[in-house]
């Protein structure tokens, strides 16, 4: 049975979307994260019945006490289902303290193929999280190869950088701009879209233009061990409506009447079936 | 200063993009180059490498008592695995040293069908902490961790101290504005994965920044992100204390005269720093500096060895640092002693009167004005305007094939 899981931004918002239909909350630590605007400190999970998290950033070498005093606090919480990481070192500090099969590799873009999803699965964790990058025809692949996650919705992170590129377009051009915890936007020049940007601590994150959704490959899908919806920039009603629509189609409903009624009240935002259908070239 | 540390020369590795680059690379002072074939490698408009290239590389390094690395460093999808075994053994029957890759399977399978050859873990693994390397060099033996450029120097030393294998780190060239393999900028704007060798460098274009529904950028002031290049001459002394094996030069798409120029100024760093235990003065560092900067055209910094920083590393406007340079002549065609002439062929204008510095590989490099040029019938000339066209001119010292003429920046100081 395929696992539901979505991310969100706060513990309250963690309770709604287990409540919409979500078997998992997933929830970023505060400073091991790359891709979520807000970070929670471990105290504030333990009375969540069923989460996830995100240690999902890669770590230099003064922060590898973090890692390791990080870990040993999520081990004694009862709600804890499994910890998201790219970084390798994260691995072995875990087994250490015997969580390894706690844990799903999710290095965002460097999961692309059958034999990497094995290798990373024999290493004795849970399992993977596939590049959101994949063809319909390239996820049907790797399935089988591992136990896979997919990103089947939300905006996906494009790229993540270690400088504080919104800091330094402000102090180049004498601007004055509040950072903490806000989303800006970018147009690139010759194109209409908008891609949400932000900065933490851990650098600057740039997501898509695009929505990803994937109501009709859930059917598909399903040997997919996770179903992820990222839910960053996604406004909470949203959120809790996507993640209900998922379960709706995951119990039997009809994807495309489920979506269509999802899109009669959200269907202004910029959905889109992402990589499924076109393949990036070399 | 711990001076043993300087009693063992590190790696100079340099990029090639083709078999003459490779050369020229060797020539100038690279204990190692690297290079890619078409299918397998990350820079797929850079590399250009068939088996039989890669073959004549090794030879010729070989004889030069240099090495030859091949990246087979893309993110693979299934297809990218067709004739991959075939090509790792085919590497390894033709000597070549050490693959660079990224892939953890693309790993294991080089242990598997190429075990003789050593295994560099690419940059776009990201390896930030020594745990990591620990972990790569635990589950698939790898050799070798080229750092991340995302590392400080203090990264850097603790990362080595603490590897159990050696550490590269990249001492020169273009840097990603983003963490390697972390980017898909390119595979949304033009389709073309950057992980798969076809990034388009979005990151180097123009945008406009939004705070909500209102622009705080203006045509004059648009977001960009495109990183300066990096320049680590200031560094080279403490990444060599800190016990880094190999010093990386980026560029598999720079030409010729970049790798020569490049090579060339940080060989004679490297020598004059053995030289001297690791101490030099710092109007002497500044030399080699500007002598490095000569082959440079866009602007540098001294990337993340200096700290996280942020305008500073950025080309933020449209102009800044891009300056085209002019200063390769040409190269030496043949030399003539009896009469104190050589054949170049030409590349950029020059006119008659001008100095010319000639560099030639494993010496100083020496200046000389241009008193005579003749063309292809002998016709006496003031000016040279066309490119790849035979020229004859008088030289007072002797020169060698291949040697490539630069403009003097006299007033370089």
């Amino acid at each position: 049975m395929t696992v539901l899981c979505s991310s969100v931004n706060s513990p309250e918002e963690a309770r709604r979307m287990l409540a919409a239909g979500a078997d998992e909350a997933v929830l970023a630590l505060r400073g091991c994260c790359f891709s979520a605007l807000t970070e929670q400190a471990p105290e504030k999970l333990k009375d969540i019945p069923a989460f996830s998290v995100l240690l999902n950033r890669l770590f230099f070498p003064s922060e590898s006490e973090k890692v390791e005093t990080t870990l040993a606090a999520l081990r004694e919480m009862p709600g804890l289902r499994f910890i998201y990481f790219s970084d390798p070192a994260v691995l072995p500090a875990a087994e250490q303290l015997g969580m390894k099969e706690k844990l799903i590799y999710r290095p965002e873009t460097l999961l692309t193929s059958r034999a990497d999803a094995r290798w990373w699965q024999n290493r004795g964790i849970h399992g993977v999280s596939v590049s959101p990058l994949l063809t319909e025809q390239e996820v049907r692949d790797i399935l089988p190869a591992a136990r896979c996650e997919l990103t089947m919705h939300g905006y996906l992170m494009m790229t993540v950088s270690r400088r504080p590129l919104l800091s330094a377009w402000a102090e180049y051009r004498h601007r004055d701009l509040a950072m903490k915890e806000k989303i800006f936007l970018l147009r690139e020049e010759k194109r209409q879209e908008h891609m949400p940007v932000f900065e933490s601590e851990a650098g600057t994150m740039i997501f898509t233009d695009f929505i990803q959704e994937s109501f009709g490959y859930a059917g598909e899908f399903a040997a997919a061990d996770r179903f992820y919806i990222d839910g960053t920039f996604l406004n909470e009603d949203l959120l809790a409506d996507t993640v209900t629509a998922y379960r709706q189609i995951m119990t039997g409903a009809d994807a495309a009447s489920v979506s269509a009624e999802y899109m009669k009240r959200w269907g202004d935002m910029p959905f889109s079936t992402g990589y499924y259908g076109q393949k990036t070239i070399r | 200063m711990d001076r043993k540390r300087f009693a063992e020369k590190p790696e100079l590795l340099a990029p090639a993009g083709d078999l003459a680059r490779a050369m020229t690379a060797v020539r100038y002072g690279a204990d190692a180059v690297y290079l890619g074939g078409p299918q397998f490698s990350l820079r797929s408009r850079a590399s250009n490498f068939t088996l039989e290239d890669i073959a004549e590389a090794c030879r010729f390094a070989h004889e030069h008592g240099s090495h030859v690395h091949v990246t087979v460093n893309m993110i693979p999808h299934e297809e990218d695995y067709d004739g991959l075994k075939e090509y790792l053994v085919r590497l390894q029957d033709i000597g070549v040293d050490a693959l660079i890759i990224a892939s953890p399977a693309v790993m294991e399978l080089a242990g598997k069908y190429a075990p003789e050859t050593e295994i560099h873990c690419s940059t776009q693994m990201s390896v930030t902490n020594a745990g990591a390397a620990r972990f790569l060099y635990d589950t698939l033996k790898i050799d070798r961790v080229v750092l991340a450029r995302e590392c400080t120097l203090d990264d850097v030393r603790r990362i080595t101290a603490d590897s159990p294998v050696a550490t590269e780190a990249f001492i020169h060239g273009g840097m990603c504005v983003s963490y390697s393999g972390r980017c898909t900028l390119s595979n949304r704007m033009t389709l073309r994965d950057a992980n798969r060798g076809g990034c388009a460098q979005s990151c180097r274009w123009f945008y406009h920044l939004y705070d909500g529904s209102a622009e705080i950028s203006t045509e004059n002031s648009l977001f960009t992100m495109g990183s300066k290049d990096l320049c680590a001459v200031h560094e080279i002394a403490a990444l060599w204390e800190a016990g880094v094996r190999s010093f990386k030069i980026e560029g598999r798409m720079k030409t010729e005269y970049y790798v020569a120029s490049i090579v060339s100024g940080y060989r004679h760093l490297l020598d004059d720093l053995y030289e001297h235990n690791g101490i030099l003065a710092s109007e002497r560092l500044e030399a080699h500096r500007r002598e490095i900067m000569k082959g440079e055209n866009r602007a540098v910094w001294n990337g993340f060895y200096g700290g996280v920083r942020g305008a500073e590393g950025l080309i933020s406007d449209l102009k800044a640092g891009n300056d085209v340079n002019h200063d390769f002549l040409g190269t030496v065609a043949d030399y003539d002693p009896a009469a104190g002439t050589m054949t170049m062929v030409t590349r950029n204008p020059f006119d008659l009167g001008e100095a010319v510095e000639v560099l030639s590989p494993g010496q100083e490099n020496r200046v000389f004005r241009i008193s005579e040029i003749k063309n292809e019938n002998g016709e006496y000339l003031e000016i040279s305007r066309q490119p790849m066209k035979e020229l004859r001119l008088k030289v007072p010292f002797a020169v060698r094939k291949d040697d490539i003429l630069r403009r003097s920046r006299e007033d370089d100081h």
